[in-house]
């Protein structure tokens, strides 16, 4: 981090070998939106190198992008919110500022041409995982994709660790009820 | 008044399908009872509310709330936020979807607390005395076991089905920005190179305009003689002099599938249509084209060798022995006399010479090329006249499929479309009075351009102020700023075309200026990135001149 406060690119480069895949896995987790999630890696990127000179470890380094990254993605999901247009209630496409709405609340329901794109389970996977709640999804993409331990899950969502266990039981209910069905027609 | 609260409702009994459709459809419901549903959709709805007690009495409790926010807003004497009804729309949805997940696990067969040790157990979060005891647990009953098996699969897939690689345009823009932001610290808010369409001018230091080729030429051809008795020929021989590279295979023009895509360093053979790309660093590679030298690592480039500085994320094509296709990103040439002329080229668009130093940049169906010695030929295989233009030492040149334009080095270090933003005074500024001005866009040396035009939603004009105590602020500018509409172009597309009759105009009445009594500057701002304003042509970072003007005492 002291390289990076420096302006040292390579310091950028190695941290981006180390991190850029983890974090766009996380991001893309939660937005849903491969464009998005790749302007809203490069934000958190910025961000780290803008605060890389007052970096103190206090934690370990992945807690604290970790932190960062979920934060950017609430921001800029709230500022998206903010400035989205009214569109029409059936619309699941794009507007002129990215994703619609509808593709980053839960309830979207994945189009034809996603589940061909990624696969059939992997389509369904990643739209059941969409309609988890907020706090569900944040709980079960850091724990299960990202496999951080739950205490590390509790000091980047900032919950007891009894929350995450309970939390990820929950999602893992809501999609086995999702999916079961179709896992074991596969 | 304070907007009323949701209370949090007890979990409902267990429901059928049609609830969960509504669930799903939470923002239809809202929807209904605005009056905002197209008769199908609305008589779908209107079905599921006949069939489910539940579902109406969700209906009456979004019609109380929505009254009352209507009520506390009009109170308040606000007007609806834009967006506010995606947001109460998005609250409403994310509301449901934790009910939802509420009833699941209400009706979970096993225990919550078992369950989410049994969940903890299958991503090995347990260990000690506590792993054995669920361990023992899970053997005993295989219904527990399913649940940690399902949680091992589903993180499984999880897992793969959001594992995604970064693009190498993320990685480029990524340090681009670092860079710019290093760079220049002072101006923080706006990041000049981040993400744009334009084509960046290769930087090169340019010596004088032929100079080179005068002294170098009767060294060369000398050189060329002991090279070709000396080196055997060897048309696909390249050797890597600095970073490393990746060499894809391709066949008839598109990548081969299943090949694998081997890393290079030090020689190689470069074959025609082989593709050579730097991916995260520099790349440097050496190689020899048509009846020359085998390229050395080091020192002076022999005759017949060419060599190419790929720029992270450039991809380089080779179609022939002298023909190499550059597919994305910067490269900077170096070829010296060579037999047969060397060309680059970028779809119809080419660069062609026989022995120079050049820079050649591709982006967004142009090519920039700039010369730093010898001559180079720019020009497209199709299009307008005239089609081609001879490039010499300092010049500058872009080609497109409407454009040819060359500029020399003295004309500074712009992108080659930038246009030019200008302000002017509209009227003489009063001390309390909003601040009247003229923002205007004109073209740039390239002429006709297209930029993204004026959105209230999407702030893409700024206005900097300073103000006599030195202060300096930036004012988004927004529709309620404009003293006269913004320009539309016929087709409300969001783009303008601007060319010598058609600057971009915006009149600006801005009482946020606050003005007080004394001496003002004002810069005017624009940006526009890829993901604000699909479809213009031009995207990046201007700043007009500082616009100076004094206010007078009341």
């Amino acid at each position: 981090m002291e390289r990076l406060a420096a302006g040292d690119e390579s310091a950028l480069a190695e941290l981006y070998e180390r991190w850029s895949r983890p974090l766009l896995s996380f991001l893309y987790g939660m937005c849903r939106d491969r464009d998005l999630a790749e302007d809203l890696m490069q934000g958190v990127f910025v961000k780290v190198w803008r605060a890389a000179p007052r970096y103190e470890p206090l934690a370990k380094f992945s807690t604290w992008l970790f932190q960062i990254a979920r934060n950017h993605w609430l921001n800029e999901r709230e500022k998206k919110l903010r400035r989205i247009r009214p569109s029409s209630l059936d619309s699941a496409g794009l507007d002129e500022d990215g994703p619609s709405l509808a593709s980053q609340v839960p309830g979207h329901e994945p189009q034809p041409a996603e589940h061909a794109l990624s696969g059939e389970l992997g389509g369904r996977i990643q739209a059941a995982v969409a309609r988890l709640p907020e706090k569900l999804r944040s709980v079960w993409v850091l724990g299960a994709a990202q496999g951080l331990p739950y205490k590390e899950v509790s000091e980047i969502l900032d919950i007891p660790v009894g929350t995450v266990k309970s939390r990820m039981f929950q999602a893992v209910r809501v999609l086995r009820e999702e999916l079961e069905p179709y896992v074991e027609q596969g | 008044m304070t907007p009323p609260a949701h209370p949090p409702d007890p979990p409902p009994p267990r429901d059928d399908d049609e609830l969960s459709s509504a669930e799903r459809t939470g923002a239809d419901l809202l929807a209904h009872v605005r009056g905002e549903l197209d008769p199908a959709r609305r008589a779908e709805i209107d079905a599921l509310l006949a069939g489910s007690p539940e579902l109406r009495r969700e209906r009456e409790r979004l019609s109380r709330d929505d009254a009352a926010w209507r009520a506390a807003l009009q109170g308040a004497g606000l007007a609806p936020r834009p967006g506010g009804l995606d947001r109460l729309l998005g609250l409403v949805a994310e509301e449901a979807a934790e009910r939802r997940a509420e009833r699941v696990l209400a009706r979970s067969p096993v225990d919550a607390e078992l369950g989410a040790d049994l969940v903890a157990l299958a991503l090995g979060q347990l260990s000690g005395d506590e792993r054995e005891r669920v361990e023992r647990a899970a053997a005993r009953e295989p219904r527990l076991r399913a649940e940690v098996e399902a949680a091992l699969r589903f993180a499984h897939e999880t897992r793969e089905a959001l594992r995604i690689e970064p693009s190498a345009r993320a990685w480029e823009a990524l340090r681009t920005s670092f860079r710019a932001d290093h760079v220049a610290a002072a101006e923080p808010p706006y990041d000049p190179g981040f993400d744009t369409q334009d084509v960046p001018i290769p930087t090169l230091s340019v010596r004088g305009r032929g100079r080179v080729l005068r002294w170098a030429a009767p060294l060369a051809a000398a050189a060329a003689v002991a090279a070709i008795a000396l080196f055997p020929r060897d048309p696909e021989g390249a050797v890597v002099t600095v970073g490393q590279g990746i060499l894809e295979q391709w066949h008839a023009g598109a990548r081969e599938p299943g090949l694998p895509r081997p890393w290079v360093s030090g020689t190689f053979r470069f074959e025609n249509d082989e593709v050579l790309e730097a991916a995260l660093e520099p790349l440097t590679v050496r190689v020899a084209c048509g009846a020359g030298a085998a390229p050395p690592v080091s020192g002076a480039l022999p005759d017949g060798c060419a060599e190419f500085a790929l720029d992270p994320g450039a991809r380089l094509r080779r179609r022939d022995e002298s023909h190499f296709e550059l597919l994305a990103g910067r490269v900077t040439v170096q070829a010296e006399r060579l037999g047969d002329a060397l060309e680059i080229s970028s779809g119809a668009l080419f660069a062609r010479v026989r022995g120079t130093r050049f820079a050649a940049t591709a982006a967004g169906g142009r090519l920039v090329a700039v010369v730093a010695e010898g001559e180079v030929e720019l020009g497209r295989d199709s299009g307008p006249e005239p089609r081609t233009v001879l490039l010499r030492a300092g010049d500058q040149g872009l080609v497109d499929a409407e454009r040819l334009l060359v500029r020399d080095a003295a004309s500074g270090t712009d992108a080659f479309l930038a246009p030019r933003a200008e302000l002017e005074l509209g009227a003489t500024p009063r001390a309390g009075a909003p601040l009247e001005l003229e923002a205007v866009l004109v073209a740039g040396d390239a002429g006709a351009v297209e930029i993204a035009s004026f959105d209230d939603a999407l702030p893409l004009f700024t206005l900097r102020l300073r103000d006599p105590a030195g202060r300096t602020r930036e004012i988004k500018l927004q529709r309620s700023m404009l003293a006269a509409p913004a320009p539309v172009d016929p087709g409300d597309t969001g783009v303008w075309r601007l060319d010598g009759d058609r600057p971009y105009r915006l009149r600006l009445r801005v009482a946020a200026a606050d003005l007080e009594p004394g001496a003002w500057e004002a810069r005017l701002l624009y940006t526009s990135y890829r993901t604000r304003s699909r479809g213009a042509e031009w995207l990046g970072h201007v700043e007009s001149a500082a616009l100076a003007f004094e206010v007078p005492p009341r």
